[in-house]
């Protein structure tokens, strides 16, 4: 398994209000240690609710955003690394036309021919499904899948090794959804692609990753082989998470309710993060957690070895 | 005693009492001019909600869902649509011919709205304190200490701890969460009988999502208010809703009690809506996604709306619009194909 692309220890500061001499307020800690690696032919997925830091690790990677500490290994920058973002109608724009906007990766770094650029453009569209005589038109003619279609095949111009798909889905409908995560995962077996997908959408996270990486105020509380945690979760985040997904077939709501307030990120809880939130806090909970490595390349970010779901 | 919610005169749940629809939708067919034609935004649409159901509205972008909602409401913009047939009766009252007044009066009292963002719907230059008494006394010949009174109240109903002090704060200091509560508590203010709900968790992270529909639900239920919840998850649906409507592309494709919908549809987009779900197939196997794209509206569709990316059409499909048929457990779905030839 050859490593594309590996994080070692990352944290993300960014300072927060200034006094009148410029010395900065406080920081909002977006990062706090994330650690991760990203094989080639396999997809990681992040999961985590907004202000977890997912996004933040995403510029990161993709070298956007440079970390306050830690260090990126392997392939790093615009080159290797693609990014198709959540929103098709403000990431693409509006006053080109589509082959254009598919062709620009390339188009910025080498000097090719407007007749070479058109027909490769032409290539990556029908590959993404769409059709030749579609390239001289522009954004607003396609509806919001195709729009995605026409992201993906951007992404796909630079031949990169890693693509980051930061929630791709999200602004879609189910029926377009399915056509597009069977699109993103033809592409991964044909191009040997490492794919990143942010998501705050367990079904599909469940669906399309092998490996799964939890977050929960800029840390990684959970981690491993998708089946195995979303079969056994085994953090009482992951599990929050999991229960909190609206299923078909549960039946109707008892009615009851949890705590949900996300603590600030601008101080840092003491101990364990999820603490305050977390149904089994307990002694030991106060110092911080370190990721321990369970059975089957599963870690976790618990002292505590919850007991099995009923 | 104005103040008091009307919570011990009124059946907690949908009873024998509520013979008389709250809400009653009849062939409603509505249409937006646009250049050299029509676009057809619903076709003979009959939605029915009881006192005290939540009743939920399922479908994709474009199916009508959001302009049924507007719609019910009157707040379409006037000169920008047409009601072709049919009729719509919100409470008792005639909608499509109710006066501006009467409007005023219908609308935030007898029947509330919550939309889907609650940052654009809670003005960002006044407190929360000042908007929700505005509302409050609106509706009600109150003073402004009693008003207030109530406010804090209606808060604490929505399990905000501090309601005094979210009473002087501004809609951008407060999350996401808070703010929909905050945007329910107003819906409420006036003890509606109907709340519609379009999309109203859907920018919402799930564990907040839950929080946010569980206090709805239980707050219509404690008054005895109906619910038309507006949706695309499906999972919505089954946990929070009693009976369901599928729209596709302006008409309703089916409809029933929630449980038999999700587990027996009868539909093939209802079907097929659920089996794109993806955790309707193994973890790395292809989805089931419906081919094919929404009709153009703006066309005349002769048969049924569905018919193109219907794996089951045949030759009457495409040329007679399906009437909806009714089976004994209630769900009724408007499809030419038998049942059981569709397993």
């Amino acid at each position: 398994m050859s490593i594309a692309i590996e994080l070692t220890d990352i944290g993300v500061e960014f300072p927060v209000g200034r006094d009148w001499r410029g010395r900065v307020k406080s920081w909002a800690h977006a990062l706090n240690g994330v650690s991760l690696r990203i094989a080639r032919d396999r997809t990681l997925g992040i999961l985590g609710e907004s202000g977890c830091g997912k996004s933040t690790l995403a510029q990161v990677m993709t070298g956007l955003l440079a970390p306050s500490t830690g260090a990126i290994a392997g392939v790093s920058g615009a080159e290797r690394i693609s990014i198709v973002l959540q929103d098709p109608n403000s990431s693409l724009d509006p006053r080109m036309p589509i082959w254009r906007i598919v062709m620009e990766p390339v188009f910025l770094k080498q000097t090719r021919t407007r007749e070479d650029l058109r027909r490769e453009a032409t290539a990556l569209l029908v590959k993404v499904g769409l059709r030749p005589e579609h390239i001289d038109r522009y954004p607003h003619e396609f509806s919001g899948g195709q729009r995605q279609r026409i992201a993906i095949a951007r992404a796909l111009s630079s031949a990169p090794e890693i693509i980051i798909l930061d929630e791709p889905t999200s602004a879609l409908d189910v029926s377009v959804q399915a056509q597009i995560l069977n699109l993103l995962r033809d592409l991964q077996r044909e191009h040997r692609l490492a794919y990143v997908f942010i998501s705050h959408n367990v079904s599909v996270i469940r669906h399309f990753c092998d490996e799964v990486a939890v977050m929960y105020l800029g840390q990684i509380v959970e981690q491993g082989p998708s089946a195995k945690v979303f079969a056994t979760p085994a953090h009482p985040y992951t599990r929050l998470l999991l229960d909190a997904v609206p299923k078909i077939g549960r039946g109707r709501s008892t009615g009851q309710l949890d705590e949900t307030e996300l603590p600030s990120n601008r101080v840092l809880p003491a101990g364990c993060f999820f603490r305050s939130r977390c149904r089994f806090a307990g002694a030991g909970c106060e110092k911080p957690q370190p990721l321990r490595l369970l059975e089957g390349n599963h870690k976790l970010r618990c002292h505590k070895d919850l007991p099995a779901e009923a | 005693m104005k103040l008091q919610p009307s919570a011990q005169n009124r059946p907690a749940t949908a009873g024998p009492m509520s013979t008389t629809p709250v809400l009653s939708i009849r062939g409603l067919s509505l249409e937006f001019p646009v250049w050299q034609g029509a676009l057809h935004a619903l076709e003979d649409v009959t939605i029915e909600i009881n006192a005290g159901e939540i009743v939920g509205i399922v479908g994709e972008s474009g199916c009508g869902k959001s302009v049924t909602a507007m719609a019910t409401m009157r707040l379409l913009p006037e000169a920008a649509y047409k009601v072709t047939s049919g009729a719509l009766s919100l409470l008792g009252h005639d909608m499509l011919a109710a006066t501006e007044t009467e409007l005023r009066h219908i609308r935030g009292s007898g029947a509330a709205m919550i939309f889907q963002e609650p940052l654009t719907a809670l003005n960002p230059t006044r407190r929360i304190g000042t908007l929700m008494t505005e509302v409050i006394r609106a509706h009600r010949k109150i003073g402004k200490k009693e008003a207030q009174a109530h406010a804090v109240k209606l808060l604490k109903s929505m399990r905000i701890a501090d309601a005094e002090a979210v009473m002087n704060r501004y809609s951008f200091e407060l999350s996401g969460g808070m703010r929909q509560r905050i945007v329910i508590a107003l819906a409420f203010a006036n003890d509606p009988k109907i709340v519609i709900a379009d999309e109203p968790t859907t920018a919402l992270d799930v564990t907040v999502q839950r929080q946010v529909l569980t206090l709805l639900q239980n707050r219509a239920r404690d008054v005895g208010a109906a619910v038309m919840l507006i949706t695309h998850d499906l999972g919505v649906v089954s946990e929070y809703t009693d009976r369901v409507y599928v729209m596709y592309a302006g008409k309703v494709v089916e409809t029933g009690p929630t449980a038999s919908v999700l587990t027996k549809p009868c539909h093939p987009y209802t079907h097929a809506l659920l089996a794109a779900g993806p955790d309707q197939v193994a973890p790395g196997e292809a989805l089931a996604s419906i081919p094919g794209t929404l009709p153009d509206l703006r066309e005349d569709i002769p048969g049924c709306r569905f018919a193109d990316r219907c794996a089951y059409a045949q030759g009457l499909c495409r040329t007679t619009p399906p009437p909806m048929r009714q089976d004994a457990g209630g769900q009724s779905y408007a499809c030419w194909i038998e049942e059981e030839a569709q397993a």
